[in-house]
Order: structure tokens, then C-alpha cells, then sequence
């Protein structure tokens, strides 16, 4: 992680003549960090996506036929709401296990 | 990412390098918890969860994912005692 993008390295390529204005220099973090962000809040939603639709095929598409029934359609909509109440209930209890271990 | 220019990224003084590192740090960590919550959640959902009737958990839904997230953790930590001690 240290080498990422070149960061943390060396301070070789900060020598003058090459350095940022103080608001070129903002620009360019700001950059950075919302790249970043944006990367991991798509990783986020693809994991969550997929694993809600997955659990929530099995448990509510039993017989497939030519289109989703309006059972089914309820059916996925309460997996999915009981789906998101779990991931809560999960990451409190996540989160209180690694502090109090 | 594409767009950011590496030349840029270079050209970046000593500090803001480092804010962007704890920042990466920062993210990534956080990162690292969701996809385990997601993973715990996925694996103890296909456990708890057998009938879909309504949005809710049912308190034995809830405890019965709160006692699989625990005893995943626990199993967890008696694999690596075990390891250790095979170590040895």
C-alpha cells in the first residue's frame, strides 16, 4: 500500500522547479481521495448487489416461469429488507466483538 | 482512476502525499470491514433465514445471526489455535 501510486515513497520527486500551486495541489488530492471513494463505494454495491441477489433468488424464485410473479415480487422485496436489517444487525455486533474483544 | 495524471500525483509535496496515504489507509480499512460484514451477513442469512413473510427479523431470526456471527468469530479463532499449536 505504501507504493501506491507512487505515494509515501521517497522524497525524490518533490525537488523544486516541479512543485504544485497550493491550490493546483488541493485540486489534485481532492481528486484523489473522490476517485477513490467513488472506486470503493462501487466494490460496495457490486458485493451487496450480488450477494442480496443471490440470497434472495434462492430463497424467493422456487418455480421460475415467464416472469416474476407479484408473490415473488413481494417475496424480494421483504428478503431484501430483511436482508439489509441483518447486514445492520451484523455490523453492530461486528463492530462491539472487535472493540470488546 | 484513468483520469488522474501520474505527473500530477509526482509533483505532490511530502504532506499531501501522506494525507492521500492515510486516506487510501483509511478507506481501505473501512473496505475490509463491510465486505466481512457482507460475508458474515451472507453466510449466517442462508442459516437464520427460512421463510420470507414478512420484512422484519423475527427475534429468533436476529439471535440466531447474532450467535452465527459469534460462533463464526470463535470458530475462527480455534482454527488458528489449532494451527499454532501444530506449529510447534
Amino acid at each position: 500500500m505504501s507504493s501506491f501510486l507512487g505515494l509515501g515513497g521517497s522524497k525524490s520527486n518533490s525537488g523544486a522547479g516541479s512543485s504544485l500551486s497550493s491550490v493546483q495541489t488541493q485540486q489534485v488530492k481532492d481528486q484523489v481521495k473522490s476517485s477513490i471513494a467513488t472506486e470503493m463505494a462501487t466494490a460496495y454495491a457490486t458485493s451487496l448487489v450480488n450477494s442480496l441477489t443471490e440470497n434472495c433468488f434462492d430463497k424467493c424464485i422456487l418455480q421460475p416461469s415467464s416472469s416474476l410473479t407479484s408473490v415473488e415480487e413481494n417475496c424480494i422485496n421483504d428478503c431484501a429488507s430483511k436482508f439489509m436489517r441483518s447486514w445492520n444487525l451484523i455490523s453492530k455486533s461486528y463492530i462491539a466483538r472487535i472493540n470488546n474483544p | 482512476m484513468s483520469e488522474i495524471d501520474p505527473k500530477l500525483l509526482q509533483q505532490l509535496d511530502e504532506p499531501s502525499r501522506q494525507e492521500v496515504a492515510a486516506f487510501i489507509q483509511q478507506e481501505s480499512s473501512k473496505m475490509k470491514i463491510q465486505s466481512s460484514v457482507t460475508s458474515f451477513t451472507d453466510k449466517c442469512f442462508k442459516k437464520c433465514v427460512s421463510t420470507i413473510d414478512n420484512g422484519n427479523l423475527s427475534n429468533y431470526e436476529a439471535n440466531c445471526m447474532n450467535d452465527c456471527l459469534n460462533r463464526f468469530l470463535d470458530t475462527n479463532i480455534k482454527i488458528v489455535e489449532i494451527l499454532q499449536k501444530l506449529q510447534k
